[in-house]
């Protein structure tokens, strides 16, 4: 009776454009700020809070309204979410099957290898969290370049890349976690 | 937008409450407070002897039920009948006590299952059942002070209460008559008490070291908004282990082995008076059977370091949830009565690099922000509060491995669906195992709930689609909904707390989870590849059992020899092992699988009509 899981998660306001939720232009390039304000505005006029005491319906649509308006701003937030919302509204979906082209696999494989190899060396481990940084950001100008000339198929392929490159990045976080963790225990 | 505005019947009164007022409550571990807001500036409520701190303490005598000061006073005297700390068991079984060991402090009823309860003058009862006296009573309070009936209610709960805890917590108050409006986390609403008072901006620190927990959150304040961004806490640390630090300290000074519950509850009391004296003295004394244990302060913090280095760790992982260094917070907010102690304040002083807001009074603090955010939600206000859930909720999935579903930290309300399938053929029902926690495992998760969905038409494995559907509300409750998309078979629960459920050992769970991040991780692996490797065996079984005569001779006995090996591999804990063998299979299995192909297609072929052909 066990399940088997299919697929990614699904946002219930998936089917939405995000950026019409917040009422904002569509556009890779997001100023922070002005998403933040975009998302209290719409939070300040649709959150349960608002709604105390009204009628159950107008109660029940104001929380899915709610719903969307966060599912929105966390994804709106994050550049590497917010790159894959513009391609799913554009019929491309990204997901955990999706096959990458062999030389990214190649390049990712590598520099898993690296952090592996550097595991133990807390300096070292922090002098390719920067590189990473660095990679990240030249991938994610990568992606806005690409969304300003539509040109989608390179758009996927940066994305791919910036999700592999934001793996990396957690996996290079864990392990110095972990030598900070052991420096502690070695302490006591 | 306007459809939602259109669904607006006239006959539906379009005034929020005008007429009707809601009160503020604290709902503590060691004590509570009531509280009211008119007109935007809050007030904690007394009693008739102008007491406004009510102890947590109710006292059972046969029909006669007593809260408060009376019940302390009778638990120091070591009466019966009384339980104090009931929220520490709020949403909770009895096995989750065995294993935190908070049974010892309470006369558990050992003969239920589920949600634990207690046996106080005779009568079995459950937490809720004590939780909803005390609310009685702060009730009858605010009604005594205001001289009018009171139905409505904002309660706050620790950031880090789970979803049982949450709904026992409600439970409680519609068994005292109240209408909860919204629960809201304490360190949210000591934000709200000092953001509204002084129109701060800006990133803040709200430091809750209360009686029984301790609860971090970071929280930005910006145009009215208050927006929670991290939280992190321990569930199983507060001033009550400060008293039990004293207690221990001078069960050792005077050689004296662990007394009666009742002689212990005298001791426990006694080292909080000295504690309390140790606020503004340097020396005190704890005065216990007629004998008096001298404790100097430097004593004391030597005694409570550990616990406050606890409280720092959280803020730690707090600050780094929230993208922020300890010196970009802009404020630093003090709650909870364990702030009192100087040592705690220094400390966070000396964390933050910036001395802490103490303005308001630390043990009304979470009463007046519930008050005023009673207010806004009767009168209509223009702030606004953005919680987060604190802990990630998920399913159990093949193999043991919890698919989380929603995250920790995600804004509320919130719902997420995620599509599953079944993994055998013909499996027509679907055991569906909600959890929450950051572990990868089942065993290291809070289980929540189990349903099964049934109804499921017979199909191949993996062809069913289930939708499961996780709904947090804006209290922090969540719903599960199953749906099988090909027939619309359908089941829904609203997680109650029914199953092995507690909010202890949260905390713990969560460091766990950061230091076996990485064996959890090689263990889902494994996991994973031996699921693979089952499927690989089952779909090589189907295959000969359908197709036995394309096989050529030796060949099945060839196939049946590496999934013999296949199988071994499954048994041992070798990863790697297991891939390759896997792979080998699939290798032996190849030329036949083509045929089995080739005949497919033909076989399709032929049943292609002729003039389709054409």
């Amino acid at each position: 009776m066990t399940m088997d899981r299919l697929g990614n998660l699904t946002y219930i306001a998936r089917m939405h454009s995000y950026y019409e939720i917040l009422g904002l232009p569509v556009a890779f390039e997001l100023n922070l700020k002005t998403l933040e304000r975009a998302y209290f505005d719409a939070q300040r006029q649709w959150h349960p809070d608002r709604f105390v005491g009204k009628g159950e319906d107008l109660r029940e649509q104001a929380a899915i309204r709610s719903m969307q308006i966060n599912d929105a701003y966390e994804t709106l937030k994050n550049p590497l979410a917010r790159a894959r919302h513009l391609l799913e509204l554009r019929g491309i979906f990204i997901d955990d099957d999706s096959n990458p082209p062999p030389a990214l696999l190649m390049e990712v494989m590598e520099l898993r290898e690296r952090i592996q190899e550097v595991a133990e060396d807390g300096r070292a481990l922090h002098a390719e969290l920067e590189s990473l940084k660095k990679a990240m950001g030249i991938s994610t100008q990568a992606i806005a370049d690409a969304f300003n000339t539509e040109d989608w198929p390179v758009m996927e392929e940066e994305v791919l890349r910036l999700g592999y490159y934001g793996r990396a990045l957690e996996e290079a976080h864990m392990l110095i976690y972990r030598l900070k963790a052991n420096h502690a225990k070695e302490h006591h | 937008m306007g459809t939602l505005m259109q669904i607006y019947e006239p006959g539906q009164t379009p005034l929020p409450h005008a007429d009707s007022v809601a009160i503020g409550i604290d709902l503590g571990t060691t004590h509570s407070v009531v509280a009211i807001a008119t007109g935007g500036a809050p007030e904690a409520i007394h009693d008739a002897h102008g007491r406004a701190i009510i102890p947590s303490i109710v006292q059972y005598e046969g029909a006669h039920i007593t809260v408060g000061h009376e019940a302390r006073r009778a638990l120091a005297e070591g009466e019966a009948g009384v339980v104090a700390s009931i929220k520490r068991l709020m949403g909770k079984s009895a096995s989750d006590l065995q294993q935190s060991g908070d049974a010892a402090a309470y006369v558990l009823d050992a003969a239920t299952e589920g949600m634990v309860r207690v046996q106080a003058a005779g009568r079995s009862l459950s937490p809720v059942e004590i939780s909803a006296e005390l609310l009685k009573h702060l009730r009858s309070m605010a009604e005594e002070a205001l001289g009018r009936a009171v139905s409505k209610a904002v309660i706050t709960v620790p950031a880090y209460f789970d979803d049982a805890a949450r709904a026992a917590t409600k439970d409680a108050a519609k068994l005292a008559g109240l209408e909860v409006l919204r629960l809201i986390n304490e360190p949210t609403a000591a934000a709200l008490a000092y953001g509204l008072d002084s129109e701060a901006q800006g990133v803040f620190a709200i430091y809750d070291f209360g009686g029984g927990t301790f609860d971090i959150s970071v929280l930005k304040l910006e145009q009215g908004v208050f927006q929670v961004l991290a939280t992190a806490g321990d569930t199983e640390l507060g001033g009550d282990d400060m008293d039990r630090a004293i207690a221990a300290h001078v069960l050792q000074v005077r050689q004296l082995a662990v007394p009666t519950p009742a002689l212990y509850a005298q001791l426990l009391a006694a080292s909080r008076a000295a504690k309390e004296a140790l606020t503004t003295r340097d020396e005190a004394d704890v005065m216990w059977e007629g004998e008096r244990t001298s404790i100097s302060r430097a004593a004391f913090e030597a005694m409570v370091q550990g616990l406050i280095a606890r409280t720092m760790d959280c803020c730690s992982d707090a600050l780094r949830e929230a993208g922020f260094e300890p010196s970009q917070v802009d404020g630093v907010v003090l709650v909870g009565g364990s702030t009192r102690v100087p040592r705690v304040k220094q400390c966070v002083a000396d964390f933050f690099g910036k001395p802490p807001h103490d303005k308001l009074d630390p043990d009304l603090v979470v009463a007046l922000g519930a008050a005023l955010q009673a207010e806004a939600l009767t009168k209509g206000s223009d702030n606004l509060l953005l919680d987060v859930t604190p802990l990630s909720l998920g399913l159990e999935t093949m193999g043991g491995i919890v698919e989380k579903i929603i995250y920790r930290n995600t804004p509320i309300p919130t719902a997420v669906a995620q599509e599953f399938t079944t993994y055998q053929d013909g499996q027509t029902a679907l055991k569906v195992h909600v959890l929450q926690g950051e572990r990868e495992k089942v065993e290291d998760c809070r289980s929540l709930a189990q349903f099964v969905l049934r109804g499921i038409p017979p199909m191949a494995a993996g062809a069913a689609r289930i939708r499961i559907t996780f709904t947090l509300d804006a209290d922090g409750l969540l719903s599960v909904a199953a749906e099988e998309l090909t027939t619309g078979a359908k089941q829904q629960v609203e997680v109650q707390p029914s199953y092995g459920l507690a909010f202890e050992e949260i905390e713990r769970m969560l460091r766990d989870s950061m230091e076996h991040a990485r064996t959890d991780i090689l263990e889902r692996l494994l996991i994973e590849a031996r699921v693979e490797a089952e499927r690989s065996l089952q779909d090589v079984a189907s295959a000969i059992a359908k197709d036995a005569a394309l096989l050529r001779p030796g060949e099945r006995e060839m196939i049946e020899a590496q999934a013999l090996r296949v199988q071994r591999a499954i048994a041992g804990v070798d990863r790697e092992k297991i891939d390759h063998e896997v792979a080998q299979l699939n290798h032996v299995v190849g030329s036949f699988a083509q045929r089995r192909m080739d005949a497919a297609i033909a076989g399709a072929l032929q049943g292609v009509s002729v003039d389709a052909m054409e």
